[in-house]
This record gives structure tokens, C-alpha cells and sequence, in this order.
């Protein structure tokens, strides 16, 4: 088997995984929880079928196909970044306070990567290298903004569902896949356009992998929050308080011996 | 190369650190009571025994005792003196934890949180950590570390006036969720 029918075969392969994935967050209702992120599924098979089309109609080494190719790419990887927003809000929305605070924090994280990243790509020359290089800085963003969520999650000890965290990791893991990839094609030692885009696409066919094992199971109701009663708030809160005051005044007490 | 070495290292080390902590919370998410533990968990039980820590920590004693004492015993007291300060002070740490995840446990389920305040809790344990091993430095050396055992009780006790404010300033409508 040569290059040309190992990149037909593994297109085929990506096209087959991205549509049955698609199925699949459809059949679990994941567009309830990650809306966007199940618009980004369905807008990959779309992507694909225009890509095979131009593909079929113009060649490979068409000028049409270039086109096509680069400008899906682009929106692939906004869809991605959007994707973000998604999954930063199924993570946190529930908690109003740290929501809120999350939302500076993520939102003021992404923009000065964003601006990082503009800075780094002035100067690039040539289309494919400006492409190659905004992608580069874009995954950099994504995985940068997903640790930050993490450790945000982590810090305020939320708990990400099993989806959520096996969708974050099929994310940070295509992007640094493809951060590597990029700047190994970029750097000293340039791979040839070919294994490129092989070592993008089984990148891809794995991120595919990690989130169809994540959406394996139905999706779990989310967890009802059993709100305690007036009464019993003030009981509780009373007890706390209580219970606070008492610890301060202990430590004021032996401080001063 | 160098690019290729840095950006290499960075998405490298971005992936590392995304799986740990995607661990780290499943490995939470099986032991999770931890985090909804009772209210009594939360409030600290060790540092009320500062005053009689204070002196293990001291270098009065061993001036005392290294005149009247034989070296053997002195040196057995010692040992068993650092043993007992390296005690303490693992349980001043979990002091400090058991109000910090109240702390946290209280942010986490506020209707709005204060991004100054925050930054002043993730402060106060961040000076925490760094009083706490310089505390053990010292006691491993055997060295006094009264000065660094004062201290880390007044951020026990501060971080403990802050969750007191917090819990007075809760309205019963925002933080129905308290446990």
C-alpha cells in the first residue's frame, strides 16, 4: 500500500468515525449539554462531504481544493475554540459565583493568548505558513484555556461527568498532536506535506476514539441539587457561624498567651 | 530547533498537566464524600495546642537540658522532639486544609464571589505552604521554628476570620446550598 491509498483509506476511516460520532452525540442527547460542541460534530461531516466533493470534481492539486481546504480548516478550528465557551459552561455554569469569576478568568486568559498568538504569526510569510502558524497559536489557546478550566474545576472542587472530561481530553490531545506536528513541519526538520497531514489525521481518528469511549454510556441526568429548607438553613448556617466564632475566639485567645 | 524544542516542551507539558489534573478529579469523584464531609471536618482541631507546641519548638529547652543532661539522653530528646514538631506540624497543615475546602466548599456554591478576596485566600495559602516547609526545613535541621509556627497559626486564624465573615454575610436565599 502506498501514501496516496493510506491517505485515501484513512480518509475514509475519518469521514466513517466523524459521521458515526456524530450519530452517536445525537442518539445521547448531548446537544442538551454541549450544544455547540455537537454543532462542531455535525459541522466536521459537513466539512468532509465538501471537502470529498471539491475533492472528486477538482483533484488534489487543484487550486479549488487548496481553497476549500484552508478556509474548512479555519473554521474547524474557530468551531473548536467555540467549543470552548461550551464546555467551560457545562463545567462551571452551575456554580453562579465561581461562573462568574471563571468567566473573567477563562475569557481575559484566551484573549491575551489570542493577542500573544497574533503578535507571533505578524511577519509569517506566505498563505500556508500564515495558516499554519494562526493554527498553531489557536491550539495553543485551546489547550492553555481547557488547563486553565481545569484547574479552576479542580480548585473549587467541581467534578466534570465522565463526558465532559473525556471530551476535554480529546481536545487537549488533537491540539497538542497538532502543535507538535506544526512546528516539527515548520522547524529544521520538515516533514513532507504528506505524513503531515497522516500524523494530523490519526491524531484526529484518537481525539474521535477518546470522545466516542466518553459518550459510550448514556448520559446522566444532571444531578438534581436538593436545596435544604429555610428552616433548615438557618439551623445550619446558625451552627456554622457559631461554630466559626467560636474557633476565632479560641485562636485570638492563644495568640495573645 | 530552538522553537521546535520550546513549543515541543509547552504542548508537552500542556497535555502532562491537562491528564493529571482530568486524574486527579476521577480519582476525586470516587472519594467525593471527602468534599461533602460534615461540617464538623471542616473546622480545625489541632491548632489549639499552639501554646504547649510552642516550646518543642523553642531552643530554650536544649539550652536547659543540654547543661544538665548526658549527651545520649540529649541526643534521644532531641530526636524524639524533632519527631514530635514534624507530627505537628503535618497536623497544622490539615488544619489549615480542613478550613481552606471550607473555604472553597463556601465559594463554590455563593451566588457571586469577590475576585479580590479570592486571590487573598489563594494568597494566604500559598504562604501558608511556604511557611510549612520552611517550618519542616528548619525542624529537620533541627533548628527553632517558633517565629514560622506563630505565624502559621495567625493564618489559621485569619483564614478562619475571613470564612467567619463569610458565613455571617451569606443570605439565606444565596447559600441555600451550605451544608
Amino acid at each position: 500500500m502506498d501514501l496516496t491509498d493510506l491517505g485515501q483509506l484513512l480518509g475514509l476511516v475519518v469521514t466513517t468515525g466523524v459521521f458515526g460520532l456524530a450519530l452517536l452525540a445525537l442518539a445521547r442527547g448531548l446537544w442538551r449539554q454541549l450544544p455547540l460542541f455537537t454543532t462542531y460534530l455535525c459541522l466536521v461531516v459537513v466539512v468532509d462531504v465538501v471537502r470529498d466533493a471539491v475533492l472528486a470534481r477538482a483533484g488534489v492539486s487543484s487550486a479549488a481544493y487548496a481553497w476549500t481546504y484552508w478556509r474548512s480548516q479555519e473554521l474547524l478550528v474557530v468551531a473548536r475554540a467555540t467549543v470552548l465557551a461550551d464546555l467551560c459552561r457545562a463545567a462551571l455554569g452551575r456554580y453562579l459565583g465561581v461562573w462568574q469569576l471563571a468567566r473573567l478568568l477563562l475569557l481575559g486568559g484566551a484573549c491575551t493568548l489570542l493577542v500573544l498568538a497574533d503578535v507571533r504569526t505578524v511577519g509569517t510569510r506566505g498563505i500556508t505558513s500564515y495558516f499554519l502558524y494562526v493554527e498553531r497559536e489557536l491550539e495553543i489557546a485551546i489547550v492553555a484555556t481547557l488547563l486553565l478550566l481545569l484547574l479552576v474545576s479542580r480548585y473549587y472542587g467541581v467534578e466534570l461527568g465522565p463526558p465532559l472530561g473525556g471530551i476535554i481530553f480529546g481536545l487537549v490531545f488533537y491540539s497538542s498532536i497538532v502543535v507538535l506536528n506544526t512546528t516539527i513541519r515548520m522547524g529544521p526538520l520538515p516533514l513532507s506535506w504528506q505524513v503531515f497531514s497522516y500524523v494530523g489525521v490519526v491524531a484526529y481518528l484518537v481525539a474521535l476514539g477518546i470522545w466516542a469511549y466518553a459518550l459510550r454510556r448514556p448520559l446522566a441526568e444532571p444531578a438534581r441539587l436538593v436545596l435544604a429548607g429555610a428552616e433548615q438553613f438557618a439551623e445550619a448556617g446558625a451552627a456554622v457561624d457559631q461554630r466559626m466564632r467560636e474557633l476565632n475566639a479560641r485562636l485570638l485567645q492563644l495568640m495573645r498567651r | 530547533m530552538t522553537e521546535l524544542f520550546l513549543y515541543g516542551a509547552l504542548a508537552l507539558l500542556l497535555l502532562a498537566g491537562a491528564i493529571r489534573l482530568l486524574l486527579h478529579s476521577g480519582a476525586r469523584t470516587a472519594s467525593s464524600s471527602a468534599w461533602r464531609g460534615r461540617p464538623a471536618e471542616f473546622f480545625p482541631v489541632h491548632s489549639r495546642y499552639f501554646p504547649q507546641m510552642r516550646w518543642v519548638f523553642s531552643a530554650d529547652d536544649a539550652e536547659f537540658l543540654s547543661a544538665r543532661c548526658s549527651p545520649v539522653l540529649l541526643r534521644r530528646w532531641k530526636a524524639d522532639r524533632r519527631r514530635a514538631a514534624r507530627l505537628y506540624l503535618h497536623a497544622l497543615r490539615e488544619d489549615f486544609a480542613r478550613l481552606n475546602r471550607l473555604a472553597r466548599l463556601l465559594a463554590r456554591h455563593s451566588r457571586r464571589l469577590e475576585p479580590k478576596q479570592q486571590a487573598q485566600v489563594v494568597w494566604l495559602n500559598l504562604q501558608f505552604q511556604a511557611l510549612w516547609r520552611l517550618a519542616l526545613l528548619q525542624v529537620i535541621l533541627g533548628l527553632p521554628a517558633a517565629g514560622e509556627l506563630g505565624r502559621m497559626t495567625e493564618l489559621v486564624g485569619t483564614l478562619g476570620g475571613r470564612l467567619e465573615k463569610a458565613a455571617i454575610t451569606l443570605d439565606a436565599s444565596s447559600a441555600a446550598l451550605t451544608p
